[in-house]
């Protein structure tokens, strides 16, 4: 059990590898196998998170094997109260989403989905390893693992325009990775003047004081890369294009897992090691999350289709949580943490409900959509149900991460608390709007559509609901373990 | 009165490498002199004698000078020769096949052992004029090389290109030469440091400060970088495709070894890194990343596209050397080599499924032709994605390896804004790198495609460098 945080780093590649070269007879149930796989590490990953303790501020489960010696990079990962949270969703989240390949890409040949289940496999391995890593080198090894296997998902999976879509994403992502290669390596060397040891370790590297314009560009070069992959306001021109184009299984890795490596590294890489960078800018930041809190709320009203505006909404949102890491509050910063795993929830079951939907229409415009409550009423509930909790109505897991990321921005910078409060009626605007649009008024031309979700989904719809739910009545259960 | 300088046991057991190469490529040289399958028996001849050369290297330990630096072998020269081992072999087993249908030499196995030879002698050596005779001894050989595809023009074409640009810069070397001889006395590495031991830059007298510009010129020709670099997409896309190969890998290899000596021992000892020389390398790595960066772009031909992705491949083993002779000796030989290495691998790799996919009566192959590859032929199309996500420098590849440690070194010896823009060329160069994984992936294939079949020994290649390229990337060799 010692070596557990490495094992289900690595056991999702070796998962790809089985799912890619399946003899025939299993072909067929590709996504079945690779759900059994991901589950079977989720279950063993249990054990590790299980025994992990959240009064104690160590590390835990920690492997530490040298890998670059000459470099002082070190194969460094644990758990600690940070990443915990992200780590277990990970863990959860995919092998729900194999369940749902059925539902989510209902048109694609068996083949495809074993691909894609391969790559959605490569790309856990690589969210996992980027959640667990200590180690600064490694963190980016890991970070940019996953985006040939999106970049090729999408390529080839895709709708619409996905050559442009693929590659703006990939090179807006890799601009950011570069820019963070080069602050690591300047790190890198820094600390080797320092100590004459080199090494790559987060908590070597936390020690090293520079002069204060290189720490600005340092902090600028990470932080694009992490304000990209997020998205932060400014940074998130990839963001409708990628989702709109992506088929449904990336689009929900995306939303719900990728998102969350780029808020992460901010809360546990940008604004650690660069903390008088860090004080000058966060204003500058919060600002920006708050605008594009709104931003991303004005564009989901505005859109046609519902994955376009679950996309806008998954930008609003992400943006909320940034608030709460920029707010410098360590209130905020639990709350970040907290909303982060609501969040990844929500949207796989929001983007649950696009799947069941994409059965009516592939391309989910609202016109073709309509009075499908009547067809679908477990859909309708869940549905409802995620849309109060993004909404952040009380008694809903999205509730409380948004009340104290609130509270962590009034206190931050009062206006932006102002303005996010502005973002969450909007919010609230667009998701009922989503809502009546799609289950509510006349049914479409399209006529009757039946509802035949297997038990997977059904289950899946139930878990995410009492979750959605519970987590809103019980959330000290979860802030316990989660940010400390 | 001459003394006779006899050679010890000693100087024989380090010289057994180039004297295995000298004799298998003799050998490979007489069985070519028919037609039949002698052919074959050339191919395994030489690589026999380079796996048994290989072997010796191993057993080389330390450093050994022979006549005074007139041949050294330390570990700079047993890794690039080893390095240069590889690339023949690879290209050997490339050549194979064409050789066998008749549209290459017969003499290719044979010319290839030579210029390994002359290859070998440039890495091992201490002394201009033994670098120039190792020089000439390989270049002869790639010139002949470069033109025995006979049915194609572009092969002449490019073979008269090169050996004219070749020619001239080995003029330029030879002149740099006779200037360090008139500056030095000598025409040893050594002689530089007896006479200008802690000299400025600015300081050095215009002999030798021509001197070492003139030589820089040869180097920076061999080596493919700016402001010498305009032979390379010509030159690689006319000659066939082993030959291209084996340039790519061997002759960059063995001009990046012999710059790494030269720029350690009479540069970076002397601090002569500042100054005109520290511009002219500069420049060489700012102008080679960009332009090969930028030029790559719109290319439809996958050979042309690599001959480009060698040139920023050039600024960036530029900057190891430039930001790293003045470091300890050791890191940089870790670093240069270990990407010297990993790039003749990913080349080897891409190579590989060229040859296998190129049309006959074109030698080349267009992007156009490799769509849908992954529906087709798989493997092809997984060998080629990951020679390219290796020279795009993702991780975890060997490609990923090689260049991150080149940009910690350059921004560990103040060469920050050069790895800034050095990264920011990565960013254009990937742009052409994901173009053929594009094409392999999401396209569909195109009718009526079809592949030659029966291409053994290109599949192996291929395969095993692939393997390699990921397996270096988690477990990097001379790191």
């Amino acid at each position: 059990m010692d070596h557990l945080s490495a094992w289900i780093i690595f056991a999702p590649i070796f998962g790809a590898l089985i799912v890619w070269f399946l003899p025939d007879a299993l072909a067929r149930h590709s996504h079945l196998v690779a759900a059994a796989i991901s589950g079977f590490i989720a279950c063993v990953g249990a054990f590790a998170l299980c025994e992990f303790n959240p009064s104690v501020s160590d590390l835990q489960s920690v492997v530490d094997w040298p890998w670059l010696d000459s470099w002082g990079v070190h194969f460094y990962v644990g758990l600690d109260s940070e990443n915990i949270g992200l780590v277990a969703m990970t863990l959860i989240l995919t092998p729900l989403l194999f369940l749902c390949a059925p539902i989510l890409q209902p048109r694609a040949e068996p083949s495809e989905i074993a691909m894609s289940c391969g790559f959605l496999l490569l790309m856990e391995s690589g969210a996992l390893g980027t959640f667990l890593s200590q180690d600064l080198f490694l963190f980016y090894v890991f970070w940019e693992l996953i985006l040939i296997p999106a970049y090729l998902m999408l390529g080839m999976y895709g709708t619409g325009e996905r050559a442009r879509s693929g590659l703006v994403f990939f090179l807006y992502t890799f601009v950011g990775s570069l820019a963070m290669l080069f602050s690591i390596l300047y790190l890198m060397a820094a600390q080797t003047d320092l100590t004459g040891v080199p090494s790559s370790a987060l908590s070597d590297l936390a020690e090293i004081r520079m002069n204060g314009k290189a720490e600005v560009w340092l902090f600028w070069a990470i932080g694009l890369a992490f304000f990209v992959k997020a998205p932060l306001f400014p940074f998130h021109g990839w963001l409708r294009g990628a989702y709109k184009d992506a088929p449904l299984m990336l689009t929900i890795y995306m939303a719900a897992i990728m998102s969350k490596m780029g808020a992460y590294g901010i809360g546990k890489v940008l604004l650690p090691l660069f903390p008088n960078a860090a004080m000058q800018y966060a204003p500058v930041l919060l600002w920006a999350s708050a605008i594009g809190l709104v931003y991303g709320a004005l564009l989901a009203y505005n859109q046609k289709d519902l994955k376009s505006l679950l996309a806008c909404a998954s930008l609003s949102h992400i943006n909320a949580l940034l608030m709460g890491l920029f707010s410098l509050k360590a209130m905020g910063h639990s709350a970040a943490l907290f909303q982060m795993l609501s969040h990844g929830f929500l949207i796989f079951g929001l983007f649950l409900v696009c799947g069941v939907l994409q059965k009516r229409d592939e391309s989910l415009a609202w016109e073709n959509l309509g009075g499908l409550a009547k067809f679908l009423p477990m859909t309708a509930i869940s549905f409802f149900v995620f849309s109060l909790g993004s909404m952040g109505l009380p008694g809903t897991n999205g509730f409380v991460g948004e009340f104290l990321i609130l509270l962590a921005s009034f206190d931050a910078a009062p206006w932006t608390g102002v303005i996010a409060a502005f973002g969450v009626v909007l919010s609230a605007a667009y998701m009922l709007r989503a809502y009546q649009l799609s289950m509510l008024g006349p049914v479409s031309a399209h006529g009757e559509i039946s509802e035949q979700l297997g038990y997977s989904v059904k289950a899946i719809f139930i878990m995410l609901i009492l979750f959605t739910i519970g987590f809103g009545i019980f959330p000290q259960t979860l802030l316990r373990v989660v940010g400390g | 009165m001459h003394t006779i300088t006899y050679l010890t046991p000693t100087d024989w057991h380090y010289l057994m490498p180039i004297i295995t190469m000298c004799a298998s490529s003799l050998l490979a040289l007489l069985f070519s002199a028919q037609k039949g399958r002698l052919h074959t028996l050339s191919f395994v001849f030489l690589a026999i004698g380079s796996l048994i050369a290989l072997r010796q290297i191993y057993f080389c330990h330390g450093a050994h000078s022979i006549m005074n630096g007139l041949l050294q072998f330390d570990p700079l020269s047993q890794r690039f020769s080893t390095i240069i081992l590889i690339a023949l072999i690879g290209s050997a087993a490339l050549s194979w096949d064409a050789v066998r249908r008749e549209r290459l030499l017969n003499e290719n196995f044979a010319l290839l052992g030579f210029a390994a030879v002359g290859m070998m002698l440039m890495v091992s050596t201490r002394d201009l004029f033994m670098l120039y005779v190792g020089l000439e001894i390989s270049s002869l050989s790639i010139y002949c090389l470069v033109g025995s595809s006979r049915h194609k023009p572009a092969s002449a074409e490019a073979a008269l290109k090169y050996f004219i640009l070749g020619g001239a810069a080995s003029a330029f070397f030879l002149f740099g030469t006779s200037l360090y001889y008139g500056a030095t006395g000598s025409t040893a590495f050594s002689g530089f440091g007896a006479l200008w031991e802690n000299i400025q830059a600015d300081d050095l007298p215009l002999l030798p400060r021509f001197a070492i510009l003139f030589l820089l010129a040869g180097f920076l020709f061999k080596l493919g970088s700016f402001p010498l670099h305009f032979w390379i997409p010509d030159v690689y896309t006319g000659a066939p495709i082993s030959v291209s190969a084996f340039m790519i890998s061997g002759v960059k290899a063995a001009a990046v070894g012999a710059l790494l000596r030269f720029a350690t021992e009479i540069l970076g000892t002397h601090r002569l890194l500042t100054g005109v020389f520290g511009h002219v390398l500069a420049l060489g790595v700012l102008g080679s990343l960009l332009i090969g960066a930028f030029l790559g772009l719109k290319q439809s031909s996958v050979k042309r596209l690599l001959a480009y992705s060698t040139i920023v491949h050039s600024g960036f083993i530029l900057l190891g050397i430039f930001g790293g002779a003045l470091a300890t000796s050791i890191r940089v030989l870790d670093v240069v080599s270990s990407y010297a290495l990993f790039y003749v691998v990913m080349n080897l790799a891409a190579f590989a499924v060229i040859s296998i996919l190129a049309k006959p009566d074109t030698d080349d192959l267009q992007l156009s032709e490799i769509a849908g590859l992954a529906k087709s032929r798989p493997e092809l199309a997984f060998m080629f994605a990951v020679a390219m996500i290796s020279m795009a420098g993702l991780p975890q590849t060997a490609g990923f390896v090689a260049k991150f440690q080149v940009l910690a070194l350059g921004i560990a010896h103040g060469h920050a804004v050069l790895a800034a823009i050095a990264l920011a060329a990565n960013v254009l160069a990937i742009v052409y790198y994901l173009r053929p994984i594009y094409h392999m992936y999401a396209l569909p294939t195109p009718e009526g495609a079809e592949y030659e079949k029966g291409m053994p020994l290109a599949l192996l290649v291929g395969a095993v460098t692939a393997v390699f390229v990921l397996v270096l990337g988690i477990f990097p060799l001379w790191v």
